[in-house]
């Protein structure tokens, strides 16, 4: 046998040995990749498919100028794995000032059992920096949302809130949560050891759809005015809760809604759940003398009295066996309607009701909007409380025309002032004027008229009548130089919860056309409780008097006397 | 008496060219060798070339991970300053920054009536 020959067969033994090898390899690639497939493929994916719910953005809230309200932002939370830290004790203890905690309360938390446990959420940049930077074993940073308010207690009452679950509680963040709060996606995705999704790698994306916009009809700079002087009263008065209401008398449109006590919805968790409610939605109140105007329009409108009617003012009137005093028991002799509005006479208004009748001055109380809510798009608003007719005593018509017996919120009675303000039409209060749905499509709200309530002439009249209270009556002190200002005070008694009043608390309020000849605005404050009691009316129009010429000067008013 | 050799028909000679290459004497098992081989050469070399492509591919997807997660902090931090922006906007804060500083609100604000703006050369 040569040479040559040998190396062929040993060439071809090499061959045989490599084939057979590759065919055992191949045998056993096979009974993986084919016969054990489905487990390795359900084994690799446990290990890493991952599915993730991809939360929506959560619509942000602007006022009608674009100001920013309400955004959600991501904030660090601290979060430690107790198993990979090496001295628990000692982190607790190191993280402890930084965090602000009791380091006690941090080792007990970290030795609790748990595999995964939260140590702080939602914290402030500079001390997730700070957590960042101590690099602790063990112990890990991961954003949240945080819903943040720019301007702190500014319209919170209007706003609501949101819990960290992300629910929206009271006020817009309530009433339109679910617009707001968009829909959740999908994501299912595989992830290498260090949570990283591989390039390669699965990645099944469902979209979430974020939450629409919300562009409100508040105006911030008559807001934060509006707030301003509802606080500067109220301190000074000691008052226990107080309302401004400030409404486009033309559409509804609400430009402030300001309500005392206030909170702060970036800290909810220190805050009074009493000042979540939004007072000028939700809190009913004896309107007391503001109601004497609309008792004469329905009047003056149904033609049981004119302009020129007068009655000779006793100092009471007596009604169903009842006799109903003027406040502090003034006399002023002969009145003609404006007199009555000037000197805010009960006996005045009874002598109206009592010409109108109770039938018809019931009828225009509903038709002012009065013991029904008003439809506005705020949470948890209540519908004030007008008595059937069929439950009225006699003596209820006479109370009712100045106001007690009868029950409005803010919202109602500043609703009804604009019909007065705007030629006679009742419209539904609304706050949101535009939703920005995230596709792109912009759905606007438009001003809705309810009904007409009262002839053009006669809300004429009747701004004529009020601009008298406020040029010559009772109401002086709200006067602007330069402007006409038709307005009216009220002061009414609290009731107490067996039926009765209290003696010495009262609730004081002040309603005002701005400016009378052409309103643009219509505003009503409420302050409960104020110190001076029965003077209470006087811190009322004196924050009527402080807001003004922020109205004017956003309307860019001329004088128009 | 000898007989002439009988004549029998003999290989034929090689051919000018099969004298010049005698490889090609390589019998069909050596040549599916050599062609198993340069097979699994060339898978090899595939292979090799799978893994530089998807070493690349993984490297770039982490890559694609660690700025998709720089661009959330960055987007994180944009927002968390816009609503710094607002905060400082707001006109509470300006009105009480303007009194720090001593400043008092006009007593009126004059309006301009420019009338109805004519477009004219």
């Amino acid at each position: 046998m040569g040479t040559g020959s040998l190396s062929l067969v040993r060439l071809y033994a090499l061959f045989v040995v490599f084939v057979a090898l590759s065919l055992v390899l191949a045998a056993r690639l096979s009974y993986w990749q084919l016969a054990q497939r489905a487990d390795l493929v359900a084994q690799a994916q446990r290990q890493v498919r991952q599915a993730e719910a991809i939360l929506p953005r959560r619509g942000a809230v602007y006022d009608r100028h674009g100001s920013l309200l309400a955004t959600t932002v991501s904030l660090q939370s601290v979060y430690a794995i107790p198993q990979q830290m090496p001295d628990r004790a000692a982190a607790a203890k190191e993280l402890a000032p930084t965090l602000g905690v009791d380091a006690e309360t941090l080792r007990v938390r970290l030795e609790g059992g748990a595999e995964w446990v939260y140590l702080a959420r939602r914290i402030p940049e500079d001390v997730s920096a700070k957590v960042k930077a101590e690099a602790l074993p063990g112990v890990g940073l991961r954003p949240e949302p945080k819903r943040t308010y720019p301007n702190d207690a500014v319209g919170a009452a209007l706003l609501g809130f949101v819990t960290d679950d992300g629910d929206g509680q009271y006020g817009l963040e309530g009433r339109y949560d679910a617009t707001l709060r968009g829909l959740p996606g999908h994501l299912v995705v595989e992830r290498d050891p260090a949570n990283r999704a591989l390039a390669v790698g699965l990645r099944e994306v469902t979209a979430p759809t974020d939450g629409s916009d919300l562009v409100l009809t508040l105006d911030l700079v008559i807001q934060s005015a509006a707030e301003r002087e509802l606080a500067r009263v109220m301190t000074a008065e000691r008052a226990t809760g107080g309302t401004i209401v400030v409404m486009d008398p033309d559409s509804g449109a609400l430009l402030a809604v300001a309500s005392a006590p206030g909170f702060d919805p970036n800290a909810v968790a220190r805050a009074n759940p009493e000042s979540f409610r939004d007072r000028a939605v939700s809190s009913m109140y004896e309107p007391g003398s503001t109601m004497k105007p609309l008792t004469v329009a329905a009047a003056l409108d149904a033609g049981a009295i004119d302009l020129t009617s007068s009655y000779e003012d006793k100092g009471y009137a007596v009604i169903g066996g009842r006799v109903l005093h003027n406040a502090q028991g003034k006399s002023y002799g002969r009145l003609d309607i404006s007199g009555i509005l000037e000197k805010s006479a009960n006996a005045g208004a009874v002598f109206v009701a009592q010409r109108l009748g109770a039938e018809r001055l019931y009828r225009s109380f509903e038709a002012f909007g009065l013991g029904k809510p008003t439809g506005v798009d705020l949470a948890f608003e209540a519908s004030g409380q007008l008595r059937p007719l069929r439950d009225w005593y006699p003596v209820d018509l006479g109370t009712a025309a100045f106001g007690q017996g009868v029950s409005v919120t803010p919202l109602q009675l500043a609703t009804a002032y604009a019909a007065l303000a705007n030629g006679g039409t009742l419209y539904r209060p609304y706050i949101v004027a535009e939703q920005r749905r995230s596709d792109g499509t912009v759905e606007r709200a438009a001003p809705q008229a309810v009904r007409r309530v009262v002839a053009p002439e006669t809300a004429a009249a009747m701004r004529r009548l009020l601009t008298n209270v406020i040029d010559r009556g009772i109401a002086h002190a709200a006067a602007m130089p330069g402007y006409s200002v038709a307005g009216k005070t009220g002061t009414a008694q609290i009731a107490s919860p067996d039926g009765r009043y209290l003696d010495d608390e009262y609730i004081s309020s002040f309603a005002a056309l701005l400016p009378a000849r052409d309103p643009r605005y219509v505003v009503v404050v409420v302050l409960e409780r104020p110190e001076s009691r029965l003077l209470g009316t006087l811190s009322a129009m004196s924050a009527f008097k402080g807001l003004a010429p922020d109205l004017l000067r956003v309307a860019r008013l001329d004088p128009d006397r | 008496m000898r007989r002439a050799p009988r004549l029998r028909a003999g290989r034929p000679l090689p051919t000018r060219q099969q004298r010049r290459s005698p490889a090609v004497t390589l019998g069909a098992a050596p040549r599916l060798f050599l062609l198993s081989a340069g097979a699994l050469a060339t898978a090899f070399l595939a292979s090799l070339l799978y893994l530089h492509f998807a070493t690349a591919i993984a490297t770039g997807g982490y890559e694609l991970h660690a700025l998709e997660s720089r661009r959330a902090e960055l987007q994180r931090e944009h927002d968390l300053l816009e609503v710094q922006l607002r905060r400082l906007d707001a006109p509470t804060r300006i009105e009480s920054e303007a009194r720090r500083l001593g400043l008092a609100k006009a007593a009126r604000v004059f309006v301009i009536d420019t009338g109805a703006i004519v477009a004219g050369r």
